[in-house]
């Protein structure tokens, strides 16, 4: 799907705190420079040839005195996949929630460190985790359609956010609806309810919801887990459709799907980010040890 | 070819069959089911019971005949009675008790489950008062509407607000009554609201919030119309359960005769439960009384019945028209 969202193309225009000048976030252990635009001034990330959307600066997040994330430094390139692997309990679900706030709702959940995104810090006190999130929409593991007809479901972020009046609104679900290849398959039973379809239109409907409101950012947990492997695919297949049009930032357990879909992949092991590189390097020629033995499903 | 092992590691033949014994979990069973089915063997009694007594006193002139016939020296006739007056009152008083509660009883409801920190004070100090309210015995309430609604506001209305020397709050009503119902259903209304909500999937919340909705509008969206049905519930018991209460009302608002129906929410009424208290205590025929008091018993069963079938179809409506979240 070629066709991109006009807003999508533009430069970026989010409006989530008065930019330019960002208040330097206190608690911030390594003090850096606000001209974040290139990954030179970044040494301790990866070598990361894309400009990145989402810079991520020792980053940790504790539950009471548990660690569940450990000081992660991470640059996340826009218009690419990045994938989250690692075992379970390793922190990756955590950190992708830390992405949008999302962690804002578990209770004894402290984090500490910078998330740059558009280079404002999304922890800032300035910050509305509700307008962030409107730009960086989350897809979950297992399809949540709201109990509604296929069409409130992909219009309820449109009404939200008052993205149009209602025959706009109308293009903008039907323009949703053909990004995830579902249009053909619901045009004719709109107004029946959402938990009728199947499980994989389920999921896709899901990330139809999350795209019609044209974030910048998508965040999938591990969102083909629970679908058999016909609907995993065309989930997949639709990965690498979306990433012309937005950052997708995947958690998976599934290797193969992080070697299919994946441009960066970022190895997470108790709480730390034990690697992130290139996918192909990941896979091919990991430096890490503890990543070549997850690799090759020697542990996890 | 797979062969079907016969015998065990240590060489004995297997023996996967056994005598046919009165095992422990047959007898278990047996006994169980027998006290369960006690249960039903109660209800049918009563009911049976109930409805051979007064089946022979249901007729039109009782169900819709006026209460305020009079006798010839002008004394209530209670033997010629209908019970209109008192299916009138006790609908009154539900609805008026129903009207009050579900605000109060819902939003505290909310709070407690949404908004509170469940470990703060505060919040365990509210749930404590619910859970005492709910052991409280009836005619506390009723003393206590007498003393704190009638007395106290009705009093304070009256010297205050409207200046009369004859009391208009300031005496038992229909109003003071449902609001003392009101405070005894209330716990059902908030524990039911609570569950609920509880109930509502975490996936489907997250699913809002992560569109960038805020609290109050995902409640307001996705989790009250989810949690509807079960809200209505609590509806419904509050209504079984203050239908048929007396003990509360006596002294707060039911009359024991009234020439007349109520005409504002200041005047006494006439109610099912306590006309059937006067039935059985009041009466110098007995042996005359005992179908009439039968045949309101029966009224009154079918009434609390109906209002709850009411319910029943309200909440099937909503859960018709809300589709639950199926995962």
């Amino acid at each position: 799907m070629t066709n991109a969202l006009p807003t999508i193309a533009h430069p970026p225009r989010v409006r989530i705190a008065s930019p330019p000048g960002i208040a330097p976030a206190v608690n911030v252990s390594a003090p850096i420079s606000h001209q974040v635009e290139s990954l030179e001034a970044e040494p301790a990330a990866e070598p990361v040839a894309v400009p990145p959307i989402i810079q991520v600066q020792d980053l940790s997040l504790l539950y009471g005195n548990v660690a569940a994330v450990q000081h992660v430094t991470l640059d996340i390139p826009r218009y690419r996949v990045t994938a989250l692997i690692g075992p379970s309990g390793c922190g990756k679900s955590t950190f992708l929630r830390c992405l949008n706030r999302m962690n804002d709702f578990i209770p004894n959940a402290r984090t500490s460190g910078r998330v740059l995104f558009q280079n404002q810090d999304i922890y800032a006190r300035e910050i509305n985790p509700i307008r962030l999130r409107r730009y960086i929409g989350m897809v979950f593991q297992r399809s949540n359609p709201f109990p509604q007809s296929i069409y409130d479901n992909v219009a309820f972020g449109l009404r939200l956010h008052k993205m149009g009046r209602a025959e706009t609104i109308h293009d903008q679900v039907e323009l949703a609806l053909r990004k995830v290849g579902l249009w053909d398959e619901v045009k004719d039973r709109l107004n029946q309810n959402a938990v009728t379809l199947s499980g994989g239109q389920q999921q896709r409907l899901c990330i139809a919801r999350a795209i019609a409101i044209k974030p910048q950012v998508l965040l999938m947990d591990e969102p083909a887990s629970a679908l058999d492997p016909i609907a995993t695919a065309k989930i997949e297949e639709l990965i690498l459709q979306l990433k012309e049009d937005y950052t997708i930032v995947i958690v998976t357990h599934n290797l193969q799907q992080a070697g299919r879909c994946s441009d960066y992949t970022a190895f997470f092991y108790m709480g730390q980010l034990i690697e992130f590189d290139a996918t192909e390097n990941i896979f091919g020629q990991p430096a890490a040890e503890a990543t070549e033995a997850y690799i090759n499903g020697r542990f996890g | 070819m797979n062969s079907i092992p016969q015998s065990d590691v240590s060489g004995q033949p297997l023996d996967l069959t056994s005598a046919p014994t009165l095992s422990q979990t047959t007898l278990f069973t047996a006994l169980f089911r027998s006290v369960a089915f006690f249960l039903v063997g109660v209800v049918a009694l009563l009911v049976a019971y109930i409805f051979s007594q007064g089946f022979h006193g249901l007729n039109p002139a009782f169900l819709f005949g006026s209460a305020t016939s009079q006798d010839s020296s002008g004394m209530f006739d209670v033997h010629n009675a209908g019970v209109f007056e008192m299916v009138f009152g006790t609908i009154l008083l539900v609805f008026l008790m129903t009207v009050l509660v579900m605000p109060v009883g819902v939003i505290s409801g909310i709070y407690l489950n949404e908004f509170s920190d469940p470990n703060a004070w505060t919040t365990r100090i509210i749930r404590s008062a619910v859970n005492n309210l709910a052991g409280v015995p009836s005619i506390i309430f009723g003393l206590f509407g007498l003393g704190f609604f009638v007395y106290f506001i009705g009093g304070s209305i009256d010297d205050y607000v409207l200046h009369t020397a004859s009391p208009v709050f300031g005496k038992p009503a229909v109003i003071w009554a449902a609001l003392t119902l009101a405070v005894l259903t209330m716990p059902v209304v908030v524990v039911s609201t609570e569950q609920a909500l509880r109930s509502v999937p975490l996936p489907l919340r997250d699913a809002a919030l992560g569109l960038g909705a805020t609290k109050l509008q995902t409640l307001r969206q996705i989790v009250l119309p989810q949690a509807a049905p079960g809200i209505i519930t609590g509806g419904i018991l509050a209504v079984s359960r203050g239908a048929g209460e007396v003990a509360p009302i006596m002294f707060t608002g039911a009359a024991y005769y009234l020439a007349h129906l109520p005409q504002s929410i200041t005047d006494q009424f006439m109610e099912l439960g306590y006309h059937i208290y006067i039935l059985a205590t009041q009466s110098p025929n007995v042996d005359r009384t005992r179908p009439l008091l039968f045949a309101t018993v029966v009224v009154l069963l079918l009434l609390t019945f109906l209002l709850n079938l009411i319910a029943i179809l309200v909440r099937a409506w909503t859960r018709h028209r809300m589709r639950s979240y199926r995962a």
